[in-house]
């Protein structure tokens, strides 16, 4: 397991992300197993809530369905939540961690390049996401599995790959700041509060009018604002999602390679 | 073996700013094949930051290094495939043993672990503990062995005895001699005297960022040359060693008492002559130690040729 960055990156995290992915598999279950019954005592409460009110959690029509109610519940929040805090701290550990635990001196005497401990890095923050989300959707199919309902596939697949795109938007945004900058904070802060308001506007736009412009500002709305579970992911938010992952990861190995690094 | 001439560590002008604050200022030296170069000087004289430039970890805001005739900027995976490095203050991950950062330094190093049994032999260190559980000592053995392992032929340290007893201190001397024996290079920094004077050919001493001298050990210590306390019997004239060239009476705790530096110019004969005008009651002289060359040189005095 020790043979290259990557592979003791993924091992040096091992432990965290099973427990991230034992978590979302059992959310993903749990919710999968409740949707027959909270979605027909909340489809007739949902019929009589306003409409700007419906327009925020999903209409009656599509809570009733379990890719409606998923998408509210876990996919637009805990679940959410924990792959935005998962994915900012796999990017925050990934260079500024070990820079300022004076691990990266020591590290970088060895020969390679700043650019290949950049990459392995990456990798592991790729691959690290993928098992979280994926146990995600294992539980929710466990859940209908055990329910005897169907959720779609493709609707699940592609609602997990936006979830998977978000976490690499907000991971790369996190460890780029991380290797440009060498500070955990700075690594921690600038995505978590990117995330934080970007929620913030994802829930009042429905609500305000005048701030529907806003919606393109917020990272939830190439995420989830289509609706992939039911709609299917839309391409061009996709490309979005990929593009806050590639420029900061560009921007980030520029400003590494080009900085002296802390002692 | 003897150094060859051949430079394998070449620093000109090099300058490293943080800031309004000065790391280095224009240090240009050179460390030959073979040598074992002492950089001595107090904490946040420059030395590390030296390190740390030969290495590409921080880069120079002017001058310039090279390290086997290449560039720490441009050809860093060349160079530090032929350095063992161990850093300033060593800290390595605390979740893994011993044994396992070695495999993984050895990974990344793509050179067998050559010397790893019998480093582990020689400072009696238990690879299989996790770091976290090591006391500071036993994780600066991990640094030192992790450093040399793969016998490389430059070897880089900044204060490598830190946190180690005085017989693994020896241990460590006696390691620099066999090196040295090989024909490998040693740069290394610290701010211990005694350790540089039992292992270093040359020293370079640095106070501020600036290379204030650089020599061989025996020439910088013959440099300081002697000491002499004289009591005499009873009070001489405090002027009585002033005209003498290279002398300096460096304390006086009464007219009877004197403490004096011989240095440079100065002559032992010329001391005695001028004692011996008046009774002495007891002469004790000892040769300086590299020590008092350093604190001359930060006292600001520097001794003459």
């Amino acid at each position: 397991m020790y043979s290259n960055i990557f592979l003791k990156t993924i091992r040096d995290g091992q432990r965290s992300t099973l427990l991230f992915s034992a978590g979302q598999l059992a959310i993903g279950a749990l919710l999968a197993l409740l949707f027959p019954d909270v979605a027909a005592s909340f489809a007739g409460m949902i019929e009589d809530l306003p409409e700007f009110i419906q327009a925020f959690i999903g209409s009656a029509a599509e809570f009733a369905t379990p890719e409606g109610f998923l998408t509210a519940d876990p996919y637009s929040a805990i679940s959410l939540v924990i792959m935005f805090a998962f994915s900012i701290n796999r990017g925050m550990g990934a260079i500024a961690a070990e820079e300022q635990s004076h691990t990266l001196d020591q590290l970088l005497g060895n020969p390679i390049t700043r650019t290949h401990v950049y990459f392995q890095k990456s990798l592991a923050l790729i691959a690290d996401c993928v098992l979280p989300v994926a146990a995600l959707a294992v539980g929710i199919l466990i859940g209908a599995l055990i329910m005897d309902y169907s959720v779609s596939l493709s609707g699940l697949l592609q609602m997990s790959l936006s979830l998977l795109l978000v976490s690499y938007a907000t991971g790369f945004l996190a460890l780029s700041i991380g290797a440009a900058t060498g500070s955990k904070s700075i690594a921690i802060g600038i995505p978590a509060a990117i995330a934080a308001i970007g929620y913030l506007i994802h829930i009042l736009v429905p609500l305000v009018d005048s701030l529907s412009s806003l919606k393109y500002v917020s990272i939830l709305h190439y995420y989830i604002g289509d609706k992939p579970f039911i709609n299917g992911i839309t391409p061009w938010h996709a490309l979005v999602l990929i593009g806050v992952a590639v420029v900061p990861f560009l921007v980030g190995l520029y400003r590494f390679n080009g900085r002296d690094l802390r002692g | 073996m003897q150094s060859n001439g051949n430079p394998v560590i070449k620093l000109e002008n090099l300058t490293k700013h943080y800031g309004e604050i000065v790391g280095i200022q224009d240090l240009s030296l050179e460390v030959t094949e073979g040598e074992v170069f002492g950089l001595l000087g107090p904490n946040g004289a420059g030395k590390t930051t030296t390190i740390r430039l030969i290495l590409d970890f921080i880069r120079p805001t002017s001058g310039k290094a090279a390290v086997f005739g290449l560039s720490p900027r441009s050809d860093g995976t060349d160079i530090r495939r032929r350095v063992g490095y161990l850093p300033g203050d060593f800290v390595t991950y605390d979740h893994m043993t011993g044994a396992t950062v070695t495999e993984y330094f050895t990974h990344l190093r793509g050179a067998g672990p050559v010397k790893l049994g019998a480093l582990c032999e020689r400072y009696k260190l238990d690879i299989s503990r996790k770091i976290g559980q090591l006391s500071k000592g036993n994780k600066q053995k991990i640094g030192l062995v992790q450093a040399f392992m793969n016998d490389p032929d430059l070897l880089i340290l900044d204060e490598p005895t830190a946190g180690l007893d005085p017989l693994l201190q020896y241990e460590f001397q006696k390691m620099i001699h066999e090196e040295k024996a090989q024909g490998k290079t040693i740069f290394m920094s610290s701010h211990l005297m005694s350790e540089v004077e039992a292992t270093c050919d040359r020293v370079g001493i640095i106070r501020e960022g600036k290379l204030v001298t650089i020599d061989t050990v025996s020439h910088l210590t013959e440099l300081s040359l002697w000491t002499a306390k004289i009591t005499f019997t009873q009070p001489v004239p405090s002027n009585t060693f002033n005209n003498l060239p290279g002398i300096a009476v460096t304390d006086k705790t009464d007219d009877r008492t004197y403490n004096l530096s011989i240095s440079g110019e100065g002559s032992m004969d010329s001391l005695i002559k001028t004692a011996a005008k008046h009774p002495i009651q007891t002469f004790e002289s000892q040769h300086a130690s590299l020590e008092d060359a350093f604190l001359k040189y930060y006292s600001g005095e520097e001794p003459e040729a």
